[in-house]
């Protein structure tokens, strides 16, 4: 099994139609195929065997596909690291995952240049570098099927978490992945005609698996922008180019504000949202003014995404839906025991995506499994009667104040049905009455604001007085992840300042 | 993981819709999930726990999947029996699967009965037996959630093989099932729109998995035949709405002679054939004249499905059976079990979450079914083009495909070889409109012996179920062999089919 055959699917299915679109220039499906075939084998005689570590630390791009591939098709191991990483924490990540060879930018040569005799990566692929990707490429030659890998052999390796402590490299086999996209595309009842907008980087799970590798596998097209940009996401759907919409909470937000939202959806077909908790009241109001409803999924870097999926069958607003087929849920109490169906537990998986660990962490990996082989969250969650899953909070998001638990998400969520709220974060912050007290930041909608008086006693209708925020902090924006999660711990470093 | 879960995921999103039609009755999703808990319940009042084998030996219809569900649910083992078995061949594997319970129809209710003294059976379930299946839904509760099982307990065990040797019980786990219903809802694009025709039945892995849990899975709607009748086929896709259609190949070589074929086939977008490859001829003029393409596929009970002829039109490649399906790999082996590079002929070994967990008390019929690392072996011989298509060049099994039920040949020679008459015999399956397949002996006598083609049928007709014994008997001087000394049937069918 080599995750890259179904691009090799695809490519026979239909060579002509385009597999990655950007910018209007189009490549086909027999395009990177053949040029990931040309990748694949120039590195084979640059002496990569199966299983050797190969880099890419580079924005989304053609290029980036082609060797990701390439690394695929000859069996190596493609660690894809994210182009926005600061200069000590990527090497750290250089060194942790023993690269052999690194397709990356011009601008991080320099600095990769200071590390690369103790870290012993042999050959940086960029423009300047000791190869360019088309040198690579003149080396080998056009027909070439992957090798045959096992199941279990990783595939791909995702960082994920903080650069606190040894890194957390999550190792996908091909059949992670592989699971992962087929269950993606069945869900999303997948085509050959859709056009997934990707906007989100191809290092993170959520662009790697579930939109890249399960757009591939269905034979779809990837409109591509390097980043976010409001202004281009706008223009592609307004054109008609996009038919399914792939973005995080705060987009939608965004997206809400415009006037003419109902004017420019153009083919726009499905919708999706992940990467953090979803407000209700985003859901409900984009279904009103658009007619689509919002699908979520629930998944992380460890079970290759997918692991919930809110049904467009059946969207219950609030929850995040229920297994996708093959993909177990149970909720657990912090002994590793079962709890009953409606109580509040941590949200454990088994199945065919999940991780075969974490690289070269030992210790993580057996802490982040139970011994009969279910991967812990660390979210916390409960089910509902009919099998839907709520997502309480994240178990290290926890506020504890006074002794009372507080999840910021219930928190949030109340504070957003005040119109005038573009987006907020609730944070515990460390305080001597209280051991934490509740502090909520928000950013206003152009034109509007509100006064924290005015929020607050609006809040103490709704929630328990310990809920309630003790301060409220308004930011002009919110530091964000490069998926676009409002980083919480960013905030509480502001805070400090 | 309980494969019944997908029951109660359809009738959570679509309680109103119609899970089961049948002649003038429909079952909506909300009752058919209400039914499998009464009776789930039920099972579990008279004694049933997880792991036990509960028996189904019923013709198709919307009781036998409430029944199935049922078992599931209370986290049984549901023990799926051709309804054409009779006599020894019931009593063997009603005896083999340790059956305590058993759910029929009355016209077998007699032979059961016959069965409680010998082996463990205790309780029949049909209306005129110890329970009717009203009687144990009175019993039991509206309201229950599946048993949640782990993902390699069995959830099915379905028979292969003939009654020689120690029976063949295939264990599918609720993984297994799960995967392949769900590859194939994924192939076939299936959604809560669909409405798929089945009169194969749901005892086999073709009605049982491709055809009946992949569209509870999806939500769809099954129209349920009994059994295979052309004339019924014909009124229902007239006026059943039907959008997926699965049939053997001689099934749509009768339909072509329709003048009007495409407005009978009304909103049909799906059409499967169930058996061998068809003929080039046939996809053609079938495509010509209503504009889908036949799918095929390859499976066996021990692992389905294994490849899928694509339904993308322009890359189905026709004598083929296509691609592997998405997660389950395909390698072609020798027969010392080594791996052969792309382009040689050897056996088709398959690994993957669809691949059964063994023989129900067979371990030596289990080990020979499987290389080590889980690789089972389909006993046919195949080989892949350089795009990954498989094609078929011998089925070792000989298997005959006969009205969907599996008829092996070796099972109906060993019977007529009693017969004090052969000297030489050769059960093949030929094409039939009716059929699919029909059995049919070729036969030499023993010299100086003639055979009367009626004594001969009566005599198989008291050793094997009715749907075994041959159709047709063909008296020859010899039968072609091989320089070995092997009859090659092969030969014989080409010979007969070509005059």
């Amino acid at each position: 099994m080599n995750l890259a055959v179904n691009l090799e699917r695809s490519a026979s299915f239909f060579p002509d139609c385009p597999v990655i679109s950007e910018n209007g220039l189009e490549m086909s499906y027999a395009g990177l195929n053949e040029q990931a075939n040309r990748v694949a084998t120039g590195l084979i005689k640059l002496g990569i065997k199966p299983g050797d570590h190969l880099g890419l630390c580079a924005p989304n791009s053609p290029d980036w596909l082609i060797f990701y591939f390439g690394v695929l098709k000859a069996g190596a191991v493609a660690v894809t690291l994210s182009s926005l990483l600061s200069q000590d924490e990527f090497h750290l990540l250089v060194s942790h995952a023993k690269l052999r060879f690194l397709f990356t930018t011009e601008s991080r040569l320099s600095s990769l240049y200071d590390i690369r005799g103790t870290e012993g990566i042999e050959k940086i692929i960029c423009p300047k570098g000791d190869l360019t990707l088309q040198q690579i490429s003149d080396q080998g030659t056009v027909y070439f099927e992957a090798v045959d890998r096992n199941r279990i052999d990783t595939a791909a390796i995702l960082y994920t978490g903080g650069t606190i402590g040894m890194p957390k490299g999550v190792m996908l086999t091909h059949e992670n992945i592989n699971t992962s996209a087929h269950n993606v595309a069945f869900s999303e009842r997948s085509t050959e005609k859709d056009r997934a907008l990707c906007f989100l980087p191809f290092n993170h799970v959520f662009g790697q698996v579930h939109i890249m590798n399960a757009t591939i596998l269905s034979s779809g097209c990837l409109e591509l922008l390097p980043a976010f940009d409001l202004e281009r996401v706008i223009g592609l759907i307004e054109t008609g180019r996009v038919t399914k919409l792939f973005a995080v909470p705060t987009v939608y937000a965004r997206l809400l504000m415009l006037e003419n939202l109902e004017t420019i959806m153009g083919n726009v077909r499905y919708c999706f949202s992940a990467a953090a908790s979803l407000p209700t009241e985003i859901v409900r109001q984009w279904k009103e003014r658009t007619g689509i409803n919002i699908c979520e999924g629930y998944g992380l870097t460890e079970s290759a995404s997918a692991v919930t999926y809110n049904h467009y069958y059946r969207h219950v607003v609030g929850s995040i839906g229920g297994t996708v087929p093959g993909v177990e849920v149970q909720i657990r109490d912090m002994s590793g025991n079962r709890v009953e169906r409606g109580q509040q537990g941590e949200i454990c998986i088994l199945g065919r995506n999940i991780m075969k660990g974490y690289l070269d962490n030992p210790e993580a990996t057996a802490e982040a499994f139970w011994e009969d082989g279910w991967f812990r969250s660390g979210d916390l969650g409960y089910f509902s009667d009919e099998g839907y899953l709520y997502i309480v909070d994240r178990l290290k998001e926890l506020i504890i104040t006074g002794g009372e638990n507080v999840y910021p998400r219930e928190v949030e969520e109340a504070i957003y049905t005040r119109h005038e709220i573009a987006e907020c974060a609730v944070v515990g912050i460390p305080d001597k009455e209280w051991g934490e007290r509740v502090v909520a930041f928000l950013s206003v909608k152009p034109g509007q604001e509100i006064s924290p008086d005015t929020l607050k006693t609006y809040l103490k209708s709704r929630l328990s007085g310990f809920k309630v925020p003790k301060e409220y902090i308004i930011v002009s924006d919110m530091p964000r992840s490069p998926a676009g999660k409002i980083l919480k711990r960013e905030l509480k470093k502001i805070y400090k300042m | 993981m309980n494969l019944a879960v997908n029951l109660e995921r359809s009738a959570f999103f679509f309680p109103q819709r119609p899970a089961v039609r049948q002649t003038g009755l429909e079952v909506t999703y909300t009752q058919l999930n209400d039914q499998s808990n009464r009776i789930a319940t039920g099972l579990m009042q008279i004694g049933v726990k997880p792991g036990e084998p509960v028996g189904i030996c019923a013709p198709n219809s919307a009781e036998w999947i409430a029944f199935y569900f049922g078992i599931l649910k209370a986290g049984a083992i549901a023990v799926t029996l051709s309804s054409l078995l009779t006599g020894n061949e019931l009593a063997n594997l009603v005896n083999h699967a340790k059956l305590r319970i058993i759910f029929t129809v009355d016209a077998k209710l007699q032979e059961m009965e016959l069965l409680k003294g010998s082996g463990g059976l205790e309780k029949i379930i049909c209306n005129g037996g110890d329970l009717s299946i009203h009687r144990l839904m009175d019993m039991g509760s509206g309201s229950f959630n599946a048993i949640d099982r782990d993902r390699l307990d069995t959830a099915a065990v379905l028979y292969t093989g003939g009654t020689t040797g120690i029976p063949k019980g295939v264990m599918l786990t609720h993984e297994g099932i799960n995967f392949s219903s769900y590859s194939i809802a994924y192939y076939e694009r299936s959604t809560e729109k669909d409405i798929a025709l089945c009169f194969l039945p749901f005892n086999h892995v073709f009605g049982q998995i491709h055809i009946m849990n992949s569209t509870i899975m999806t939500s769809g709607c099954l129209e349920v035949l009994p059994t295979f009748d052309m004339e019924k086929v014909l009124e229902v896709l007239e006026t059943g709405n039907i959008t997926k259609f699965f049939a053997v190949p001689t099934v749509y070589i009768r339909l072509l002679s329709l003048p009007d074929l495409k407005e009978t086939l009304g909103p049909l977008r799906y059409c499967f054939s169930a058996a061998a490859s068809m003929a080039m001829e046939i996809v053609k003029q079938w495509k010509e004249r209503t504009g889908i393409t036949i799918a095929e596929s390859y499976g066996m009970t021990e692992a389905m499905p294994i490849t899928f002829n694509h339904y993308y039109p322009e890359r189905h490649v026709v004598g083929s059976v296509g691609q592997s399906v998405h997660g389950v790999e395909v390698q072609i082996r020798d027969a010392s079990g080594n791996f052969l590079e792309q382009g040689q002929e050897g056996e088709i070994c398959i690994r993957g979450p669809n691949v059964m967990k063994a023989y129900l008390d067979n371990p030596e019929g289990t080990s020979a079914a499987f290389w080590q690392g889980g690789w089972v072996r389909s006993g046919d011989i195949g080989i892949f083009d350089p795009n990954g298509y498989l094609s078929i060049v011998d089925r070792l099994k000989d298997l005959i495909i006969t009205g969907g039920e599996n008829v092996y040949p070796r099972e109906v020679e060993e019977a007529l070889y009693s017969s004090p008459e052969v000297e030489e015999c050769a059960v093949i399956g030929l094409p039939d409109k009716e059929w699919g397949e029909r059995v049919v002996a070729f036969i030499v006598p023993k010299s100086g012996k003639t055979i009367s083609n009626d004594a001969l049928k009566t005599f198989l007709k008291t050793r094997l179920s009715s749907f075994k014994v041959p159709k047709e008997y063909i008296i020859a001087d010899e039968l072609p062999k091989s320089p070995a000394g092997k009859i090659l049937k092969r030969e014989i069918k080409k010979k007969f089919i070509n005059g």
